[in-house]
């Protein structure tokens, strides 16, 4: 099964991060359940109601076999959690504004949102034509995420 | 105003770009997609938004 690891902007400044542990050969064994948590309360329009977008659309893509489980702020980890809780393999995904984590790495703050910055069309042609995800890749490498 | 936040905006992602090279690296990249893209943006997405508010007005 052919499964695009790579990112899924939703608007411009949010973005689901994937961890490394989201292997395509359990992928083809059967059904493969994941956790995307959240940095947005439950249905939180906008960021909570696109997590649950993403996540039914993910399942009816797979057919079902990749079941996504939304846990929203505060539900399995905080807000501002989901960034460790995805590169140590306590979710699978997480989805939030990755300039929350500015402290890991200021590099985050790029591939998500600065002042006066590109806008989300102008971002998404950075990312697939522009050297964006090479770049998104290398710094991902650091903290056992893709997008 | 905008103009000195503008300025302000870019001395403190200077300063980011120097913390490491990788941050670097995706900075110089950035900016220069910014460079050549902001003209046509201008051009298509502006240019079509003002000229379908007067269509539409």
């Amino acid at each position: 099964m052919k499964t695009r690891r790579r990112e899924i902007l939703v608007g411009a400044t949010v973005a689901v991060a994937f961890g490394a542990n989201l292997s395509a050969p359990a992928i083809a064994q059967g059904i493969k359940e994941l956790k995307l948590v959240t940095a947005w309360p439950a249905n939180l329009p906008g960021g909570g109601t696109s997590s649950e977008r993403l996540a039914q659309s993910i399942t009816a893509m797979s057919d079902g076999r990749l079941k996504v489980t939304v846990y929203p702020a505060g539900s399995l980890v905080k807000a501002f959690e989901v960034f460790d809780a995805v590169a140590s393999g306590v979710a699978e995904m997480y989805h939030s504004a990755d300039y929350y984590f500015e402290a890991k790495s200021p590099v985050l703050n790029f591939f998500c949102a600065i002042p006066y910055g590109l806008t989300a069309d102008e971002l998404v042609s950075w990312i697939d034509f522009g050297g964006g995800q090479a770049l998104w890749d290398e710094a991902d490498a650091q903290f056992n995420s893709s997008r | 105003m905008i103009k000195t936040f503008g300025k302000l905006s870019k001395e403190v992602l200077a300063d980011t770009a120097a913390k490491d090279p990788l941050t670097r690296k995706v900075y110089d990249s950035y900016m220069a997609f910014l460079a050549g893209v902001k003209d046509w943006g201008e051009l298509s997405e502006t240019g079509y938004r003002d000229t379908r508010r007067l269509a539409l007005a």
